[in-house]
């Protein structure tokens, strides 16, 4: 039994770090009234918009009708889920193609107008009238972008699909956590992050190259679904008549050096031996040697409205090829 | 007899509010870089 003395000081110890975070929470707050870090807002995101969803494959889907303000840009969600306008189940006149992806394909951190889902919209306007629903959802792979167009997509009745594979895009379905009750807490949210980077500073195995390029290893898991849920999309869109396409994304940290090159080959391989129309921007990218100019911000990788504009203009002609004049 | 607490605690509350200052300020300082870390994210 410890003595009195060890008694009180431990009581104070536990008690003035608990001050201290509920000092920092507060201080934390003011802060980000007036500046953004990457990790608090997409902990907001994920408690403001996500919703569990009753596929376990999806994981979760947006909900419907909210309107949030997330990385200095508004998010509108419409009544189905998604950032996009209305559209009726009913198809008219328009083509209609559906994107498939994930935070990048969803626009984050960027307006919507200038997402390049509403760039290639009106310029595809050019060739032919033209709508695209945007299915794009923060922090999906394969697995729950094609699990989501077969559960809701096929209802839209689309023309074309394109799903737009990013290189995490392969990683295993993330599942509920049981600490997410934490995620209220702007400063636990801020600590994790930054303890996890700290880490990956000393620990370059714990980086976004290892870690991506572990995602492509023999028998990955992720790999293996995103694989299989390429081949069930492929099969689905044939048995619809839909035009089926797939853009692969570059990664911005370093897009001149093209660090994934072996794996974006290798995705290019399965893709193009199972007869799926495919491009790869990566190359596309190669000219571009200050990566930040392209970020949504320092601390978020994610493409800026720059490169949104150059994804567009990339991918257009590839995109416009499967609809006819 | 909270104040007598504190009174003889004092030196030991400041530190603890030093230590946690610094901590911070270091961890911020130190991960003040550019994104490194894969866009994963321990989400739902």
């Amino acid at each position: 039994m410890p003595g009195k003395r060890t008694r009180e000081i431990l009581l104070l110890v536990l008690v003035s770090t608990a001050m201290c975070l509920v000092a920092g929470e507060l201080v934390l707050r003011a802060y980000l009234s007036r500046h953004t870090f990457y990790d608090v807002e997409m902990s907001r995101y994920a408690r403001l918009l996500k919703v569990d969803s009753e596929n376990p494959k999806i994981g979760y889907v947006h909900r419907p009708n909210r309107e949030e303000h997330l990385m200095n840009v508004d998010v509108r969600i419409n009544s189905d889920g998604f950032r996009d306008d209305e559209y009726p189940l009913e198809k008219g006149a328009r083509w209609r193609i559906i994107f498939l992806g994930d935070s990048l394909t969803f626009g984050w951190g960027v307006e919507k107008d200038q997402t390049f889902e509403a760039l290639l919209e009106r310029a595809l306007q050019a060739k032919r009238p033209t709508e695209i629903i945007n299915f794009g959802a923060g922090n999906y792979n394969t697995e729950q972008e094609v699990n989501l167009f077969l559960e809701k997509g096929l209802r839209y009745r689309p023309d074309q699909v394109v799903l737009f594979y990013f290189i995490n895009d392969a990683e295993p379905t993330p599942r509920a956590s049981r600490l997410e009750w934490l995620g209220n807490f702007r400063i636990a949210t801020f600590y994790w992050s930054r303890v996890k980077a700290l880490w990956a500073r000393f620990d370059p195995s714990t980086g976004f190259e290892a870690y991506y390029r572990d995602l492509y290893r023999d028998g990955a898991p992720g790999w293996q679904h995103a694989q299989e849920a390429l081949l069930q999309l492929r099969d689905a869109a044939r048995e619809h008549g839909i035009a089926l396409q797939v853009v692969l994304l570059p990664e911005l940290h370093a897009p001149a050096e093209r660090l994934f090159a072996p794996q974006y080959a290798r995705v290019m391989e399965f893709l193009r031996a199972n007869g799926i129309p495919a491009l790869d921007l990566s190359p596309r990218f190669a000219g571009e040697t200050d990566p930040m100019s392209l970020w949504v911000a320092p601390d978020d990788a994610h493409p800026n409205a720059r490169a949104h504009r150059a994804i567009a203009d990339s991918s257009y002609d590839f995109i416009a090829e499967a609809s006819p004049s | 007899m909270i104040r007598d607490f504190l009174r003889k605690y004092r030196w030991l509350l400041v530190g603890i509010l030093v230590v946690y200052v610094c901590v911070s300020l270091l961890l911020l300082y130190l991960t003040d870089s550019p994104q490194a870390l894969p866009f994963q994210y321990q989400v739902r």
